[in-house]
């Protein structure tokens, strides 16, 4: 019965077997009415585990995005890759390293490439760490075939070709191992007395780079700045691609360059927020944060009204971070595909209970793998 | 006021008359358990024994005995009812009488020893008289004493209104009656029948009377009467039992044509708790289904997917059956004539399907009459109507004849829920816009003509469910799931049945239904929208070939123009490891227009070469032109008696033989690939058909009149089954899965009687599934090895009955994430998020799942219509039970997610 098959489509592919959306979905999704009424319902319900911290608060070691300067790369073109990190323990022996650049992979799966870690000895180049504080920058080329070395594409759709770049950012010393459990990495990280390292203090991860046959371009998100409780701070979008842009330390030319806010200075009375007993709980008064995005981000998906005649504009969401304090929403929409702009995307940040100072980053995503951020840093005082 | 002499003229109370044919038993049961009460004694459409299709009539009480009042429960002022069971034979003669639950005091002594002494008119079958059983009370009353100093008699210019309740059909007073008199001056009086079912109400001021009689258990009447000065009107009023014999079917298979079968009786399918009273729903509390995790309406039988199980109503497929949340089905159950569940080896009448079958049957129209009296102009009482709300929805229910017809009855029926009332503040105070809250209502009209031995329906029924958000927060593992939300699904059918006994020797069952199914589904950029008109139709012929031999030949087809629009990344393969977050994968989309069309044929013979012995052997042929394969089904089924049970005779003669059957069967089952897996853009096309083979091998046993136990053990060979292919595979998925189920199935059930129902089911299986022959095997997903469900419920008496049912489940699987020293997950930079690093598939069992349901419920029967609220609390001791494993941002931590808390549902249903 195709009515009824169809409808499983959709649920089979509704039933994520991600645990991360299954979780969302209460590992339960089977139908597409049951997803469609578990994300209305236990939307803001069950998003997070109450003992969790969330995603937007940075208490180890981060990587926060990757940030290209061309998301949707043509044949030959080579493509800039700064990646944001942060590490709240400020330590100097964060290495980096990025793998060979691994080429349409099997069913486009990111972990077709897996195979192409084991051997790292064959490549001298690969996965060679670097110091991430000197240059968290990578480049790479991509292949003038990546589209007709593609699997043809299936009727009607574009053709493309693909490319994923894995990279691992480590507190310590990157080195490989042959993992005892099945579905793990080779990669380690281990300490200076060979400790391995766990997922606070090593990160790995991947982009990827589509590359369209007919042309097909993508701009990164422009994003200006960041108001806080009403007030614009200017001047702060980051420049990764600027050779000044090094690692988190990385603060483009601006007014405001990071550094300890200093609240007893009366010019910083609106950069200044009262500590909160609560640490970040939702009780603390609410400290609007806002990004400064420029409505053109949310460009026209080409794709879709090149092949399937349909109208549809980028997804755009914007990822608010911060090193004390919580948000109660880390993720907001931007702009939808189908209703256009959300005006609404400000998050309410609750101050911590600790005075300091306090970096927030706003890191503006679109669904075709462009990406900008940008940060400021507020100032939290004694009550 | 004191108790002065007995009354020693007792009444006869007939508390389920033997016209209900649950509680008759007839003859030649064989080992169809149709005897005792709850058993169901009901032709199938359909089946060869529709054409034979008998007319009983029961006893008639011809001769009345009076008992003598217990000297030592007199002395202690004691009254007591009675109900004994009798057994008539053939010449109307009280063979046996027994107490069903002994009230001692020497009341039963003295109810069986007058009730021997009874003669009835007896019983017929189709004219022929037969032995029957069936129930009687015997109310033992104290009446009041007249006190010496007792008002004068009443002046001449009074009259006096007196009478007798009998039961209709057999004349039998009716004691404990209320009878509510309205008196000319506006006064009202209440009056309680005594044992010989008498009123008197003296003095009575001339005048027009109104009457209102009500009796649990019978329908009320509403009467006029007048009372003229100096006379005595004297009335003798006949009521008539409420039917309580209706029940819902749910059948494991049906007897002539499939291995066993179950039934569960309306009255069972209203009082399981934790269902709302909702008979798809009670499916859920058989052996062999699996516990549907959370507020899931799912329905995972003998270990097999979800999808594997096709729901029909009347034959046609239909795209859902339960409403969103499973809070409800899309068919009330007011209008269900049976649910037909067939868990495997279920005949050759159904194909392209793995698992299991649920067809449900819409019933036809209630046109019978509150009471003796309805005029044919009149039929007021002839209409019944019925209104429910609770919690989540409200549903209304009209039906009746139609104008003065005796052939055509209609019936029409709405839900709508409101749950949007509730849910969209809370929505909202998460920051989700809502632009149409969920909602969602089901709609039924039906047209019926019976007569004689045709049966011609027409029916229209749908069903939608919708909701429009703007989700501004995404999900933060995955802001794919962010943004406009749409969802709606919505299906109508025009559906005709006919059926007819053609000759003696020649049935036919015939059904053609057209209709939409629609759904719309839109997620942020992903995208899914389906329009299709299936016209799908059946028809089965009986023929009785000889003595002992029938065949049944039908074909069934589906014609299914459509037109679908799919926009998604690819969706994860089965056995696949998780392909990250969507929220950066460009979309796929397709458009497609085509026409489905799925013919399929089949025959089948019913041999009985003794009345022992059932065997049914059966072949299909289906074919599907979307995946151009044609696939041969052959099938056998077998039931023998290897003791059989007792006839009616028998019993009547006192033997007391319980019921032995063993069963089987075997059978091969194809299921045609889903539609994404075949489709060019997101799967691969030419995929064969999913294959499976059932064997089931049990044995039935009377334990007791009220008890009986079966046992099933079964086994499923699962080959061809479609699972993804390796990614370095030019395709994307393969015929190349396999897989088995092997269980048993256990069910001791007290079948339902005046007071209580319940039943023990306990499954244990195991289901796993290999995605390639060289690749290890595993558990597939919703493998429960233990699934134990106790249910009872228990009359209280004064309209009041409490159920509990508990049940305890091996914990859900899940894929575990890889756990440290190594990294759980890995950083995907494109959606900000986490993709999970996976271990071996469903290796790990999360913790036991046990929880309590229970339900109260209390009836008013008020002159015309009727009242009943009930309390249902899921989950009544509050167990948090674990239904998966949520995790933080990236994957380092874990909890267990825990499904839903303790839910009261209140609700109050009024009917006439």
């Amino acid at each position: 019965m195709i009515p009824l098959h169809i409808g499983r489509a959709v649920s089979r592919f509704a039933s994520a077997k991600n645990p991360a959306r299954a979780s969302r979905l209460g590992s339960l999704g089977t139908r597409a009415s049951e997803l469609a009424l578990l994300l209305a319902a236990l939307h803001g319900l069950t998003a997070c585990g109450p003992g969790f911290e969330p995603a937007s608060a940075v208490r180890t070691l981060r990587v926060l995005g990757v940030e290209k300067s061309n998301p949707y790369p043509k044949p030959g073109e080579s493509v800039e890759l700064a990646l944001l990190w942060d590490d709240p323990k400020k330590r100097d022996n964060i290495t980096l390293a990025w793998s060979p650049p691994c080429l349409n992979p099997g069913s486009d799966l990111y972990f077709g490439c897996f195979q192409s870690f084991a051997a790292p000895s064959d490549d001298p180049t690969a996965f060679v760490p670097v110091k991430a504080s000197e240059d968290s920058r990578h480049s790479i080329q991509v292949p003038d075939d990546i589209v007709s070395t593609h699997m043809a594409p299936a009727p009607g759709q574009p053709a493309y070709g693909l490319v994923y770049e894995f990279f691992a950012l480590c507190a310590g010393s990157i080195g490989f191992e042959i993992p005892k459990q099945q579905g793990a990495l080779p990669l380690v990280c281990k300490d200076e007395n060979g400790n391995t390292l766990g997922p606070d203090d090593f990160v790995v991860g991947y982009t990827s780079l589509y590359t369209f046959g007919d042309g097909a371009a993508n701009a990164n998100p422009i994003v200006t700045g960041i108001e806080v409780q009403g007030t614009p701070f200017l001047g702060l979008k980051a420049d990764p691609m600027s050779p000044a842009c090094v690692g988190p330390e990385c603060v483009p030319a601006g007014p405001l360059p990071l550094g300890d806010v200093d609240c007893a200075d009366a010019a910083n009375a609106s950069r200044c927020f009262p500590a909160c007993a609560g640490d970040g709980a939702s009780s603390c008064p609410a400290i609007s944060v806002r990004a400064t995005i420029d409505t053109s981000s949310a460009e026209k998906d080409t794709i879709s009204a090149t092949y399937y005649g349909r109208d549809y504009w980028e997804q755009v969401w914007v990822d608010y971070y911060s090193d004390a304090g919580k948000f109660d929403s880390g993720v907001r929409l931007v702009n939808d595909a189908q209703r256009g702009w959300n005006t609404d995307f400000t998050a309410k940040f609750r101050a911590p209970k600790e005075p300091g100072p306090v970096t927030l980053w706003a890191v503006v995503h679109d669904n075709r793998g462009g990406m900008s951020w940008v940060r400021t840093q507020i100032g939290i005082q004694a009550k | 006021m004191r108790f002065g002499y007995l009354a020693a003229k007792f009444p006869l109370v007939l508390t389920l008359a033997a016209s209900s044919p649950a509680w008759a038993q007839t003859e030649g049961a064989g080992s169809v358990p149709s005897g005792g009460s709850g058993a169901a004694v009901r032709e199938q459409p359909g089946s060869p024994d529709t054409a034979k299709k008998p007319v009983l009539v029961p006893p008639k009480l011809v001769h009345f005995e009076d008992a003598l009042y217990p000297a030592e429960a007199q002395a202690a002022g004691l009254q007591a009812d009675v109900v004994l069971k009798l057994t008539i034979d053939k010449d109307g003669n009280v063979t046996a009488a027994s107490p069903v639950e002994p009230v001692g005091h020497g009341f039963d002594e003295a109810a069986q020893k007058a009730a021997l002494s009874f003669k009835f008119e007896a019983g017929t079958r189709d004219g022929k008289p037969v032995p029957m059983q069936i129930l009687y009370k015997y109310s033992f009353t104290l009446k009041e004493v007249v006190p010496e100093n007792a008002p004068p008699p009443p002046p001449p210019d009074t009259g006096e209104l007196s009478g007798v309740v009998r039961i209709s059909g057999t004349d039998a007073p009716l004691a404990g009656v209320d009878i509510e008199v309205h008196a000319p001056d506006g006064s009202t009086r209440h009056l309680t029948t005594d044992a010989g079912g008498r009123f008197v109400l003296a003095p009575a001021s001339p005048g027009h009377y109104q009457v209102h009689v009500v009796s649990e258990g019978f329908r009320p009447l509403d009467l006029k009467e007048d009372v003229s000065p100096g006379e005595a009107t004297d009335v003798v009023y006949r009521v008539v039992p409420l039917p309580t014999g209706l029940e819902i079917i749910v059948e494991g298979e049906r007897p002539a044509r499939e291995v066993t079968r179950r039934t569960i009786e309306r009255r069972e399918i209203e009082r399981i708790p934790g269902t709302g009273g909702d008979a798809l729903r009670s499916i859920q509390a058989l052996p062999g289904v699996a516990r549907s995790p959370g507020l899931f309406g799912l329905l995972i039988v003998r270990g097999s997917a979800p999808q594997d199980t096709n729901y029909f109503i009347d034959g046609a497929i239909t795209p859902i059956i339960f409403h969103f949340g499973a809070f409800s089905s899309v068919v009330p159950t007011e209008l269900l004539d049976r649910i037909d569940f067939y868990p495997g080896n279920f005949s050759s009448k159904f194909g392209r399907v793995q698992g299991g079958i649920i067809d449900v049957g819409l019933r036809s129209p209630d046109t019978r009459c509150t009471d003796d009296f309805a005029k044919a102009s009149d039929r007021k009482g002839c209409y019944h109507g019925m209104l429910e709300l609770d919690l989540i929805n409200a549903r209304a229910l009209a039906q009746g004849p139609i104008g003065s017809s005796k052939d055509w009855s209609f019936a029409i029926a709405g839900r709508r829920s409101w749950i949007d009332a509730w849910l969209k503040p809370v929505l909202k105070s998460t920051g989700v816009g809502v632009s149409t809250a969920p909602v969602y209502y089901d709609y039924q009209a039906i047209v019926e003509r019976k007569h004689d031995k045709s049966r011609t329906s027409f029916r229209f029924y749908g069903s939608d469910d919708r909701l429009d958000l703007l989700l501004t927060d995404p999900a933060a593992e995955d802001p794919a799931f962010g943004g406009n939300l749409t969802f709606g699904t919505a299906f109508y059918r025009a559906q005709a049945l006919y059926q007819n006994e053609l000759s003696p020797n020649v049935t036919m069952d015939a059904m053609l239904s057209y209709g939409k199914d629609a759904i719309d589904f839109s997620l942020g950029t992903f995208l899914f929208t389906l329009n299709t008109h299936p016209l799908a139709g059946r028809n089965e012929f009986g023929f009785r070939l000889a003595n002992g031999v029938k065949f049944h030949a039908g074909l069934d087809f589906l014609v299914a123009p459509f037109e679908v629009v799919v926009r998604f990344p690819p969706a994860p393969r089965p056995g696949e490891p998780d392909p990250g977050p969507f929220a950066a994968q460009p979309a796929r989309e397709t458009r497609q227009k085509g026409t489905v069309f799925r013919p399929g044929w089949y025959g089948e013979f019913e041999l009985q070469p003794s009345s022992r012995l059932r065997v049914i052997p059966g072949v299909r042929f289906d074919f599907a032109r979307d995946s151009g394969h044609a696939d041969m089904s052959p099938r056998i089924n077998a039931r023998y008696d290897l003791i059989p049970g007792a006839t009616a005779e028998e019993q009547a003669d006192g033997v007391r033989r319980r019921r032995t059957t063993l069963k089987g069967g075997a059978g091969l089952y194809y299921q045609p690939p889903q539609f994404q897996e075949t489709n060019p853009v997101f799967g691969t096309p030419n995929l064969l058909s999913n294959r499976s083979v059932h064997y089931a091998l049990g044995v039935e046993q009377e334990l007791l009149q009220q008890v009986e136990v079966s046992l099933e053990g079964f086994y499923k060979d699962l080959t061809r089954q479609v699972v993804g292919a390796p990614p370095d595979s030019s395709a994307l998925y393969t015929n190349d899965g396999l897989g088995s189920v092997v269980g048993l199935e256990v069910l001791l059930k007290y079948k339902p009687d005046k007071q209580f129902f319940g039943w023990v089911a306990y499954t244990l299986s195991r289901s796993v599934r290999k995605d390639r022959p060289d690749a290890a095997e595993h558990l597939f997903d919703f493998d429960q090895t233990h699934n134990l469900t106790v249910l009872g419920s228990y009359r209280l008496g004064g309209g009041w009955e409490f159920g509990a049912r508990f049940r305890l489940v091996s914990g859900p699987l899940t894929t575990p994430v890889v756990s440290p020293p190594n990294l759980p997950a890995l950083y995907a930079a494109d959606a900000g998020s986490y993709a999970p690093l996976q271990g071996k598939q469903f290796s790990q069992r999360l913790p036991l799942f046990h929880q309590l349901d229970i339900r109260l419920d209390k009836r008013w029967q008020f002159r015309s219509w009727r009242l009943s609220a009930y309390l249902d609390v899921q989950n009544a001791y509050n167990n948090r039970a674990v239904e998966g494993l949520t995790y933080n941002y990236n994957f380092s931590q874990q909890q267990y997610q825990t499904g839903v808390p303790i839910i009261p549902s209140l609700g109050m249903r009024g009917e006439f």
